[in-house]
């Protein structure tokens, strides 16, 4: 009997089995995610422990982040009145924070800001960044508060690690930008942070200071000085804040740039052409890097020193091509157009950017070393010019006079919108992004 | 006995279900040259089944939808009617020609007949004199013909009436085959038009910014929705090895929270294959 009891229960299991597999299931692929945004909320302020309003030193903190956090295209802040029962947080802490309200209005990150004042000294900010679907909390920093001048700094050095937390990278937030600034029929190098929008103007020669380039630690910038009908080579130090101007073999001295090494490469005439070659630590001659019967100018370097990327006209019209460094191996990267120059190329070594001469006007593109793809990534008006890639290979900072005159504006890698960038007075050119190490 | 039947009975049933799954078709081994392209292709029937709905209207006047039979009885009544008609038209035949006759006869001999004739029909008058039909013979005869006439007719048009149905069954007939094909052959594409829908309603939810990430990630998603489309659950079956990647694409399915009614009611499961980088 027992025989027959399993058989019914087999012919039973084999039943389930076929109805199981009568049953449909959908295989769907998606590429690629519909919005490249997330949603971010900054909570205002609340005083540790929650006793009495916040000071508004707390809401200076909140309005910098809110500011440093626009830079960023990858993330949109949603408004207060976008939260579904209000904005209001129970506390700083995860636990005290009702986390639905903020995941049915589609907010993705929040930010809480927790202020306690201290004796002798501002005060104390703790700030927390959440992610809202988990509840779990993504970072936490806090910071002692000695004068309010720190304030921008509390929030540069969050949003740096934010930004680590979220992408890897964070080097946007300690970089500074030199660029050229022309003072009626002067040019002179000044330095801007793209947070603060404060510019310093670094050199006073009283000539046409032109294309700086930033060290790889962020200590020195070198740039083409003329004066007098005459080419020099500028050098700045940021330890002494002193300017040195060098006399190089030749007539010329073109767009210099320093290797990962910290030597220096410029593009020199002493045989008559101009043709880029290396420099010793005492500025003599090393070696040509690149020797032809053309015109060879703008070298760039990625961060391992292996690829240098420049221009050279040797096919007639100027084009871009790529120096395999260790092999002396020269290839041509650029086929479209028939003017392509400025070229800068990523730290990471697989993507340059540079400027194309189109009907409508020079415009950035970028170009994947790897798969050899270009993408336009500015589209005027006027004249978009001189890119720099940043030190993440994600931002690119380029000139454009759209508005009239030349002004710096920041785009990215992707090609988002550009956003100008406050320079003061005057055309700003030739920018140049440099890290703090 | 009683165990040995059941043995039986399952061994019977055992094998008949491996013979369905696992023998291979024919005999013979599929084997795929790799070196052809494969195309796969959704077959859809575009022929909208109305217009040939209308069609078997209009040629069967109240035939209903591809319903046979009442193509059947519209054909009796369309046999009856073209009946009736023609029995009215041959009492009007018979009454006209009648009056006709009435009227013609005397005017028509004397009128026709030449001197040479006139022997001739003399002696044809002669011999119809002898048997000179009654006027009751003549207007049966007439009848005769003329029913002659109206019972050929109505042969040729039941002919033709029978092929005309012949024809419309053979295309309901091809209508209803035509019409079930295209339910199984666009089920396929509807079960396409259905996945594009949810691809559009899940990736508009979808976010996650692209930077910091050069390779592909990929992470497979479970989810169970009810017959009205309603998301029920969903889990990660295959992580794609970056935490915030496989929050992102739960977040987007449980943002999306409704689909459309799936297309066949045994659909319960989607499982979605969620790729950062776009296909080019």
């Amino acid at each position: 009997m027992s025989k027959v009891t399993s058989v019914f229960f087999f012919v039973l299991t084999m039943i389930w089995f076929g109805l199981a597999w009568a049953q449909d299931t959908l295989v769907v692929d998606i590429y690629g995610p519909g919005q490249e945004k997330l949603n971010i909320f900054l909570a205002d302020p609340l005083m540790k422990g929650g006793n009495g309003t916040a000071p508004a030193f707390a809401t200076r903190v909140q309005d910098l982040i809110k500011n440093n956090l626009s830079f960023l295209p990858f993330l949109h802040q949603t408004q207060s009145k976008d939260i579904l029962g209000g904005s209001q947080i129970g506390g700083i802490q995860g636990k005290d924070i009702d986390f639905k309200k903020f995941r049915l209005s589609k907010v993705d990150l929040l930010l809480t800001i927790g202020w306690e004042d201290r004796p002798g000294i501002l005060g104390s900010v703790e700030i927390r960044a959440f992610e809202v679907f988990s509840r779990k909390l993504i970072l936490g920093k806090g910071y002692l508060v000695q004068t309010k001048e720190q304030l921008p700094l509390v929030a540069q050095k969050f949003c740096a690690e934010l930004m680590r937390v979220l992408t890897g990278k964070d080097k946007f937030f300690r970089s500074t930008l030199a660029f050229v600034r022309r003072q009626e029929s002067k040019k002179e190098i000044c330095l801007l942070s793209p947070l603060s929008g404060e510019v310093k103007q670094i050199t006073n020669l009283g000539g046409l200071a032109m294309s700086p380039a930033w060290s790889f630690d962020g200590q020195k910038i070198v740039f083409t000085f003329l004066k007098n009908d005459r080419h020099f080579l500028g050098l700045w130090d940021r330890q002494t804040g002193q300017v040195k101007s060098y006399k190089l073999p030749g007539n010329t001295c073109i767009s210099p740039v320093f290797t990962p090494e910290q030597k220096i490469a410029v593009s020199i005439d002493p045989e008559g052409n101009p043709d880029i070659y290396l420099l010793q630590r005492d500025m003599k001659l090393d070696r040509a890097l690149v020797k032809n019967w053309a015109i060879d100018i703008s070298p760039s370097f990625d961060s391992s020193g292996k690829k240098m990327v420049f221009v050279s006209s040797r096919l007639g019209n100027p084009h871009i091509f790529l120096l395999n460094v260790q092999e002396n191996r020269i290839e041509r990267v650029t086929y479209a157009g028939k003017y392509n120059t400025s070229p800068s190329i990523s730290p990471d070594g697989n993507w340059v950017t540079f400027s194309r001469r189109t009907p409508e006007g020079h415009r950035i593109f970028v170009l994947d070393l790897r798969t050899g793809m270009e993408k336009q990534i500015s589209f005027g008006p006027g004249n978009d010019e001189d890119p720099s890639f940043g030190p993440d290979g994600y931002f690119i900072v380029f000139t454009s006079n759209r508005s009239g005159q030349y002004k710096l504006y920041l785009t990215t890698r992707g090609g988002n919108e550009p956003r100008l960038l406050p320079t003061g007075q005057g055309e700003a050119t030739a920018p140049s992004w440099g890290v703090f190490e | 006995m009683r165990l040995l039947g059941w043995l039986g009975s399952f061994l019977l049933h055992l094998g008949i279900f491996f013979l369905v799954f696992y023998s291979p078709v024919g005999g013979k081994r599929i084997r795929i040259d790799l070196s052809r392209p494969v195309y796969e292709v959704e077959l859809i029937n575009l022929l909208p089944p109305a217009p040939v709905k209308q069609e078997v209207k209009k040629s069967a006047g109240q035939l209903k939808k591809n319903d046979t039979k009442s193509a059947v009885k519209a054909e009796k009544k369309f046999l009856k009617q073209k009946e009736s008609k023609s029995s009215s038209n041959l009492k009007k035949i018979k009454a006209q020609r009648n009056l006709e006759r009435a009227k013609a006869k005397p005017k028509d001999k004397k009128k026709k007949i030449s001197s040479k004739k006139v022997k001739k029909t003399r002696k044809k008058t002669t011999v119809k004199k002898k048997k000179e039909p009654s006027p009751q013979e003549i207007l049966a005869q007439a009848l005769g013909s003329v029913k002659k006439h109206v019972r050929a007719k109505q042969k040729s048009e039941q002919m033709i009436l029978a092929k005309e149905l012949a024809e419309l069954r053979q295309q309901v007939k091809q209508t209803k085959s035509r019409s079930a094909q295209g339910r199984s052959s666009s089920s396929g594409g509807i079960k396409g038009f259905y996945k594009e829908f949810v691809i559009g309603k899940i990736k508009e939810n979808w976010r996650f910014p692209k930077i910091g990430v050069e390779e592909n990630l990929v992470a497979q998603v479970e989810v169970e929705i009810d017959e009205r489309g309603k998301i029920i659950r969903s889990r990660i079956i295959k992580p794609s090895g970056r935490r915030d990647f496989d929050i992102s694409v739960l977040k987007a399915v449980q943002e999306t929270g409704e689909l459309p009614p799936p297309p066949a009611k045994t659909i319960d499961k989607l499982i979605i294959n969620f790729n950062l980088m776009e296909l080019y």
